[in-house]
């Protein structure tokens, strides 16, 4: 249970954090003289000193009370898929739709837990490939090709 | 608005506003009966396509896929007792008893029938309240513009119903993330850290997509697996005779009632209409002793009611440029990448499009009733589909349909990166709907915000005091901020007694 709590907490950590850095940030920028309706870091300081308030009450709120976090569960599954996705979207534009999408739907299959190969590798080849041809070739919708050929 | 609507009409008349109609509908439908996807998932994800259409076409099939996908929802809540979309969660409690004794066809049939009159009259409503609405607006400047978005805001109060401070801090990220990229009053960068591509800010529809369909993939990803559900045996759809109707009109004409009124209060949405109504329908109702097992007043409180939000929360958005819920927002979001400006000058400045949209709206859920017969049995062997397929396939749909936007493999980035930011937060129990409502709201709260100031001469309490409107708004956003404290504290008190 302490480790579902300290979750939580040191998310609301990291946000706390991340709204402190970001308001550093704008006192970076030089006003040049300028009324204060018309600095560009004017309304962003606002809502900063806001996200750190609430993450502060939020934090605390956590701290004191502990609320039930999700299980841990399949939570390796999840960071995978996130991992598999990340990737996926960084190739997409380099390698083609196809060419990306064929591992990325298989390895997303069976981080869902299929194990059939003969399935998984269906599934990963036609729907890809009833994709790219529909918006490729069909609907002339282009999206990204391989380098190898424009087909895909 | 009603002197336009010949011209609407002619508008609708197209080859391809018949097909955008019958279409979204039915894909609307489709999608919302699939458990995991909802009408905020499937709106984001068919949002990209539209942007290569029409205005008026583009914010129909958005509206079609909305009012198709709360239908919906009630086919795999009758069919296999899960709903498919949230607001379906009360048709479950009598839809899938009657499923379980042979009735499947009959209880899909009492709620096609409550969905179509529920949407029906939002959609009278949409037209006779939203041009009343936008000719007060007409009174706004930037100073009671801020004051409004200010109110807006307060739904995202309404939309965290588990923590408010949380749903806060949501929405004060979404506005963080609309200010990212070039200032809109000087135009010098901000937060960009030096990369080029941030200039121009994040993509709205790559986030939107990103924290609601991408998250909701990662979650699913990270829980038990769940087996393919019996699905109850189910021949199509049975409309009951109208004998049966005998003293359940008026149910029914409270159900609507009560969707309508919700569905206009920024921050509620169809689920909370739904619960409201079907607690009101038993409480009501001279059958009240058998909801839960199986009883049609049941099914008529909670699927009239959720379909009638659908008009009544386009009201604030269409007339007011105010979300009333994420589903608006996304929607709002929709009219801003078309170039619409929703709110005050839209009706003035087009009134045909406008009555196009209204009439659209009106024809989508007449479509309701065929297609809903049509497809609850297509739909129904597609609930057994696994849930691994599906979720794959919702990325594949994801990645093609931000990509459409612009063409920019940045926002492809952008959209894994919201994922990812959409799974902590909703691992913390962080509600994502005020983050998206947030990042669309954002930009006029700052524009406003610093119009009204250089008016003021830099003086913020001038907006109080100068202007009377905005006064009465501010008190209004006080009181609505102060509603969830007031009711948190009276519940630990009666705890407490």
């Amino acid at each position: 249970m302490s480790r579902l709590a300290n979750e939580q907490i040191l998310t609301q950590l990291l946000l706390l954090l991340v709204g402190v850095a970001l308001l550093l940030v704008t006192f970076q920028h030089q006003s040049g003289g300028l009324p204060v309706a018309l600095s560009p870091v004017f309304f962003p300081r606002i809502i900063l000193c806001l996200w750190i308030v609430l993450a502060s009450v939020a934090l605390f709120q956590d701290i004191a009370r502990p609320s039930k976090s999700p299980p841990i569960g399949l939570l390796l599954s999840a960071l995978a898929y996130i991992i598999a996705t990340v990737i996926y979207v960084n190739l997409v534009t380099r390698l083609g739709f196809g060419l990306s999408s064929i591992p990325f739907a298989a390895v997303a299959l069976w981080i869902f837990g299929l194990r059939n190969p003969l399935v998984i590798g269906a599934y990963a080849l036609i729907v890809p490939a009833a994709l790219v041809v529909l918006f490729n070739h069909i609907s002339k919708m282009p999206l990204p090709t391989s380098p190898l050929t424009y087909l895909f | 608005m009603l002197s336009s609507l010949p011209d609407a009409l002619a508008l609708l008349l197209t080859t391809e506003a018949i097909l955008t109609l019958v279409l979204g509908t039915a894909l609307g439908i489709v999608l919302g009966a699939l458990p995991g996807i909802g009408s905020t998932v499937a709106v984001a994800m068919v949002l990209p396509f539209t942007l290569s259409m029409g205005q008026a076409p583009a914010i129909i099939l958005l509206l079609a896929v909305y009012a198709g996908s709360v239908y919906g929802g009630s086919i795999s809540a009758i069919l296999i007792n899960t709903p498919g979309t949230p607001q379906s969660a009360a048709t479950c409690l009598d839809g899938f008893p009657m499923a379980q004794r042979g009735e499947a066809g009959l209880a899909l049939g009492w709620a096609t029938i409550a969905s179509v009159v529920g949407g029906l009259v939002s959609a009278v409503v949409l037209l006779l309240a939203a041009p009343q609405l936008a000719a007060i607006a007409l009174n706004f400047g930037p100073i009671e513009t801020f004051a409004l978005i200010l109110l807006g805001l307060t739904c995202i109060v309404s939309v965290s119903s588990e923590s408010m401070v949380k749903g806060l801090m949501a929405g004060v990220i979404g506005i963080f993330l609309s200010m990212v990229g070039a200032d809109p009053v000087v135009g010098e960068p901000r937060f960009t850290f030096g990369q080029w591509q941030l200039i121009s800010g994040f993509n709205l529809l790559a986030v939107v997509i990103g924290v609601f369909a991408l998250s909701e993939v990662f979650i699913r990803a990270g829980q038990t697996r769940t087996q393919v559900s019996e699905l109850a045996a189910f021949k199509g759809v049975v409309l009951p005779s109208w004998q049966a109707w005998r003293g359940r009109l008026r149910g029914l004409a409270k159900a609507v009632a009560i969707g309508n009124v919700i569905g206009v209060l920024p921050g509620t949405g169809a689920a909370t209409a739904a619960f409201i109504s079907y607690a009101e329908g038993k409480r009501g109702s001279p059958r009240g002793e058998n909801f839960g097992k199986g009883e049609p007043d049941g099914l008529i409180a909670s699927e009239g009611a959720n379909n009638a939000v659908t008009g009544g929360a386009l009201v604030p958005t269409m007339a007011l440029g105010i979300p009333g819920d994420a589903i608006t927002a996304v929607m709002l979001a929709t009219l801003t990448l078309h170039g619409i400006t929703p709110g005050f000058r839209l009706m003035e400045d087009n009134p045909t499009l406008v009555a196009s949209i209204f009439a659209g709206f009106f024809i989508i859920n007449l479509l309701l009733l065929p297609l809903g017969m049509l497809l609850a049995r297509v739909a129904a062997p597609i609930l057994r589909m696994r849930e691994a397929f599906m979720m794959t396939g919702v990325v594949l749909l994801c990645a093609v349909g931000v990509y459409f936007v612009r063409g920019n493999p940045f926002d492809l980035m952008v959209m894994g990166f919201a994922g990812v930011l959409g799974f902590v937060l909703r691992r913390q129990g962080v509600p994502i709907a005020p983050l998206v409502i947030g990042m669309v709201l954002g930009p006029m709260l700052e524009l406003t915000l610093r119009q009204g100031l250089i008016l003021t001469k830099g003086d913020f309490l001038a907006f109080y005091t100068g202007s009377p409107i905005a006064l009465g708004l501010a008190v209004l956003t006080l009181i609505a901020l102060s509603i969830p404290i007031v009711r948190g504290a009276l519940a630990r008190n009666t705890r407490a007694g």
